[in-house]
């Protein structure tokens, strides 16, 4: 049975406390697989993801023996994490590379995580972020390397969809409660009023800020 | 003091923030820094590290690749309510092209040390940043999978049968 210690020298989740990967630890299955197992294919509904603890899995398109490789997962990755988030089919299947051993996470698990706010269930979801940004910017490097060479990036896009009246100005408001909320924000988020950069606008004629800001 | 609450009801515009109460609202621009931009002006410039995210309040923000370099054709334009830079937020990283003013702009932004202060003190305010983070990455991952298997040559996904149609590809 796999220990605390064993999870954290995964790297999985490096933010987790013992506590918290005892917990984690206790709503998991370890598996094991052996070379060219199918752990679920294309266009299959969501039931869990895995946490790799040893081994090689890929990421494939197509069907055996024709597959394509998208991307080899590695000690630590998470898998599988995209359909659970999005509540679609999987929209590429693993067959694991090597001999491999894996966490497996239910995907009701997956989403009581993802719905809590304790302080626990918040760092699992701070790394589900991690994993799939980072998995991200690596198949945007190998895409860049098929495609362009190898100095292509990934390219910024936004998530939110634009305002229904984008160009229009902004509605006209009344500021007699502004220091009341400030200072309400200031009690609950437990800082002081200054800290809070929004007094900054209390005195409206300020220089622009510096470029750079926040860096 | 009327900037506040125009960057308060400019927010509160914002779809993806729709699930904020308004009290969770006014914790998020609170924790939040104005910043105007005049056209040109960059906002983040490639290769440079990046710690923060923006959210576009009035104006446009044009991405770019490598503009130093003559190449600087407009990848992408972002208007009001639209996030940039939204994954250094997690996985602090050098910024993949560059973001500059392609007509006056005003927009908030937050940086790491604010995301941390919501999700340690404003849990669901952090968390729902956190969602939106997630679900960005893993929307732009799935389209590089896309990109990925067509440059492979992708295989089929389910068994062809002879047919006179050409085969398909399954849904993706």
């Amino acid at each position: 049975m796999i220990t605390a210690a064993a999870l954290h020298a995964t790297g999985a989740f490096p933010t987790f406390t013992d506590d918290d990967a005892e917990v984690f630890l206790g709503g998991v299955h370890e598996r094991a697989f052996p070379a060219g197992a199918l752990l679920w294919g294309f266009g299959t509904p969501p039931e869990s993801c895995h946490v790799l603890l040893t081994g090689q899995i890929d990421v494939v398109r197509g069907l055996h023996p024709h597959e394509r490789v998208l991307a080899t997962a590695r000690r630590g990755a998470m898998l599988g994490q995209l359909a659970l988030l999005d509540r679609t089919p999987r929209s590429a299947g693993l067959r694991a590379r090597t001999e491999a051993r894996t966490l497996e996470l239910s995907g009701s698990a997956f989403e009581a995580l993802m719905r809590a706010s304790s302080p626990m269930a918040l760092r699992f979801r701070r790394q589900v972020a991690v994993h799939t940004v980072r998995q991200m910017r690596e198949a945007s490097r190998r895409l860049a390397v098929m495609v362009e060479g190898r100095d292509a990036r990934p390219v910024a896009r936004s998530a939110a969809r634009p305002l229904p009246a984008a160009s229009s100005p902004l509605p006209p408001v009344h500021t007699d409660d502004a220091h009341d909320f400030l200072r309400a924000t200031a009690a609950g988020l437990g800082v002081s009023l200054e800290s809070l950069e929004a007094v900054e606008v209390l005195s409206v004629e300020r220089p622009p800020p510096r470029e750079g800001w926040g860096r | 003091m009327s900037r506040l609450l125009a960057r308060r009801a400019a927010l509160r515009r914002i779809p993806a923030l729709d699930p904020l109460s308004e009290a969770e609202l006014d914790t998020l621009v609170a924790c939040v820094r104005e910043r105007r931009l005049t056209t040109g002006e960059v906002l983040y410039r490639q290769d440079d590290p990046g710690d923060s995210l923006a959210i576009v309040l009035e104006g446009a923000l044009g991405v770019h690749q490598r503009p130093e370099r003559g190449a600087g054709t407009e990848l992408r334009r972002l208007t009001a309510g639209e996030i940039v830079g939204e994954l250094a937020l997690v996985d602090p990283a050098p910024r993949s092209a560059t973001v500059s003013a392609v007509q006056p702009v005003v927009l908030v932004e937050l940086d790491r040390a604010a995301f941390d202060l919501l999700l340690d003190r404003a849990p669901r305010v952090g968390g729902l940043l956190l969602g939106l983070i997630t679900r960005t990455a893993a929307r732009r991952l799935r389209a590089i999978d896309e990109e990925i298997a067509d440059a492979l040559g992708e295989a089929p996904t389910v068994p062809v049968l002879p047919t006179r149609d050409p085969p398909h590809r399954r849904a993706r």
